[in-house]
């Protein structure tokens, strides 16, 4: 740049960093630090009973052990289970609120207590993760993950269970279109759906290649992201790859899983696309349109679409597909050697260990309150309910003998006994369930983790 | 000479934004990051990073900026320019509400300017540094020799926010109100001596009645949740009133100097 440019520019740096003092001084001034409170969830939209209920609970509790608190449950609880069982939901819940009643509690505490509501309750719905026992052997459950990602709902917080994919290898680097010629795709290549711009306009992405991967490989995801989403470049697979990758990062999976998916089949990017493409659409909970292509698939890396393939059956729940893929196990291959191995003692804890059975912990909770929530695991939550629901019975017991069974003080008590004890029972049963349910993700879990992280040392 | 090529640098960079896509801060910063990647000099790369911070600091990125600062060379820079990288990345750390970063930075920023006087006094006064900050208050709006609202803000300063103590709290819940009362919560303070007298009333009654059972595990139990949530909740209220307080003092502090500083101007 010659000497008059630089002087003028300077000159321009010097308006810029003048403007610049004062716009400090006002930003010092006026940045707005609100989100940084301590705030207490007590939500404007509720009844006054609720809110009087709420404070007086705060006195008892000292903060809410769950989100919604108990004071704000049995009005959601009623809409969704019916009059019935949102009262015995509730009263369940009562009982689990507690210091006992959480004590064995995996599950991360939220600001305001564990984020759970009524759907807890649902039998199709497990959002009471984090009790499984540690002897499973797998690894921890989040929320989000499992039976909750399903096609076309991507949960963000799966999405923030992905790990990151690691540093691409220079070998890989080196199966790199070159820049210099051109890519295999042409520019009449149609863009994928979300593709920002693809304008012929004439740059070839490959002389960006190293620089988008330097960005991605130091945390700068959304630089990379910047600079492959400019609409500069000419439309090749070195473009789409680079895209899905710089999504795949910042685990944007699903328009990841677009730009993947355009990588043609000559392509030097063509096996890690598919690959990791199986395994984004695994973790967005599509375990069926991966199928054709992974079947399609006859290049070096057959173990690893075996893997991949046993992987989608188990989620799919297909018995004979996942025995037909685990032929292909070869177990000697440092890299897939783990996940043959996890796969199939899934496989085995899934289809050949009898499950625990809700009826039994139901009829297990008649007869010992809590007996069927510690048979579930959750060993709190049944000591808690066998305190409330034993105290309640004795008290009742006691008016009964000495003021008669129609006296005020005994029927009181004794409807609350009442409601306490079938709620025991239907908690007892929804534990089970919910075990059975949180045992299923975790599985699910472990399958998603072995046919994601070994990509990344294949592909290495 | 040093200084001369790094303005200059950061010059080119400019003119990159003004004759390219203006506003495009995004854009700009991975060009900055182009130039550090592509092996620039030392000053170069410095002069990247910086514009590249500024990016940031203008998308209100403020994280990233002071992350973008940390990894400026420090030793390639003059004295004066380091004073001004710290003060940026003191400065990025207090917009983007990381008080305790911010503050640790203070001792190593020179209070040379009315701007870094002004920057200490809030971050420390956030940071509920309340004395250190009342001095640098004090010296920023006295910075041309007057100061004629100084009474003003001494006044401000006597009634900072007292940091509670979370065992001074618990040792007096075991009165049930004072607990309370050390926080400040007086009505809360009452409802909870109310429910501890009612807990303990019932308890009573119910073993002068006789009614053993029902005393021992319906009052007892009752008395339990009252006496243990009342120390639950005053832990919580001291670790509210620890977190909002400097805040709230913040905020008063910062409105009293925009009024104080707009007056000078």
């Amino acid at each position: 740049m010659k000497r008059p440019v630089l002087i003028a520019a300077s000159l321009l740096l010097l308006a810029a960093v003048s403007l610049r003092a004062q716009e400090n001084r006002s930003l010092m001034l006026r940045q707005d630090f609100s989100k940084l409170r301590v705030e207490e969830h007590f939500p404007d939209s509720i009844s006054a009973a609720e809110r009087i209920a709420g404070t007086i609970g705060r006195q008892l509790t000292g903060h809410n052990f769950y989100n919604p608190p108990t004071y704000l449950f049995l009005r959601p609880a009623v809409r969704q289970l019916g009059f019935a069982g949102g009262l015995l939901a509730t009263s369940d819940r009562v009982m689990r609120a507690s210091k006992i009643g959480t004590a064995d509690n995996k599950v991360p505490r939220g600001p305001f207590g564990i984020e759970e509501g009524p759907e807890a309750y649902l039998p199709t719905v497990a959002s009471r993760f984090g009790s499984l026992g540690s002897g499973t052997g797998l690894p921890p459950v989040r929320k989000g993950q499992g039976r909750q990602s399903r096609p076309g709902t991507p949960d963000p917080s799966t999405q923030g269970q992905l790990t990151n994919p690691g540093t691409p290898d220079p070998s890989t680097q080196g199966q790199l279109t070159n820049p210099e010629t051109p890519d295999t795709s042409t520019q009449s290549q149609p863009s994928n759906p979300g593709t920002p711009e693809s304008a012929a306009c004439g740059k070839p992405v490959g002389d960006d290649y190293d620089f988008a991967i330097y960005l991605i490989d130091n945390d700068l995801k959304l630089d990379a992201l910047q600079l492959v989403s400019r609409s500069c470049y000419r439309q090749s697979d070195t473009l789409d790859f680079l895209r899905g990758w710089a999504h795949y990062n910042l685990k944007q999976l699903e328009t990841a899983n677009s730009y993947l998916l355009a990588v043609p089949q000559q392509s030097a990017f063509y096996e890690k696309s598919l690959f990791y493409s199986t395994a984004v659409s695994a973790h967005l909970g599509d375990y069926s349109s991966p199928l054709g292509r992974l079947q399609e698939y006859n290049g070096p890396y057959t173990e690893l679409r075996d893997v991949q393939l046993a992987g989608l059956a188990l989620l799919r729940g297909e018995k004979g597909a996942f025995k037909a893929a685990s032929e292909g196990f070869g177990y000697s291959d440092f890299a897939l050697e783990s996940a043959e191995r996890t796969l199939c003692d899934i496989y085995n804890e899934r289809y050949e260990k009898r499950a625990k059975s809700p009826l039994l912990a139901a009829a297990a909770s008649a007869v010992i309150p809590g007996a069927g929530k510690i048979y579930a695991g959750k060993i709190g939550e049944g000591v808690s309910a066998f305190l409330i629901t034993g105290a309640l019975g004795a008290i009742t017991a006691e008016h009964w003998v000495k003021d008669g069974a129609s006296n005020w003080k005994t029927i009181i008590p004794g409807l609350l006994t009442t409601v306490f004890y079938i709620g025991n029972i239907y908690g007892g049963y929804m534990s089970v369930s919910i075990y059975n349910s949180n045992l299923k993700n975790a599985q699910d879990t472990a399958v998603l983790y072995n046919i994601h992280i070994p990509l990344r040392t294949v592909f290495k | 000479m040093l200084r001369i090529r790094l303005f200059c640098t950061i010059s080119i960079f400019l003119s990159v934004l003004y004759s390219s896509r203006a506003q495009d801060w995004e854009g700009l910063a991975v060009e900055y990051e182009r130039a550090v990647y592509s092996g620039a000099s030392l000053e170069e790369t410095n002069a990247a990073l910086l514009g590249k911070a500024g990016c940031y600091k203008a998308l209100g990125r403020y994280s990233e900026a002071s992350s973008t600062l940390a990894r400026v060379r420090m030793f390639a820079l003059t004295a004066e320019e380091r004073q001004n990288v710290l003060f940026e990345q003191e400065l990025c750390w207090f917009l983007g509400g990381d008080f305790g970063q911010a503050a640790s930075l203070v001792e190593e920023v020179d209070a040379i300017s009315q701007d870094a006087l002004l920057l200490h006094a809030l971050v420390l006064a956030y940071a509920g540094r309340y004395d250190e900050s009342e001095i640098y208050a004090a010296r920023c709006i006295s910075w041309d020799g007057t100061c004629g609202r100084l009474g003003e803000l001494l006044k401000l300063y006597e009634g900072h926010p007292r940091v509670r103590k979370e065992g001074t709290a618990l040792a007096l819940s075991f009165v049930p109100p004072l607990g309370h009362f050390y926080n400040e919560a007086w009505g809360e303070g009452l409802l909870s001596m109310g429910l501890n007298g009612a807990a303990a009333g019932f308890l009573v009654a119910n073993l002068l009645g006789g009614y053993w059972v029902t005393g021992l595990l319906g009052g007892a139990v009752a008395l339990n949740y009252t006496f243990m949530g009342n120390q639950e909740r005053n832990a919580f209220l001291v670790h509210k009133n620890n977190g909002n307080g400097p805040l709230e003092f913040g905020e008063r502090l910062r409105a009293l100097l925009a009024d104080i500083l707009s007056d000078e101007l």
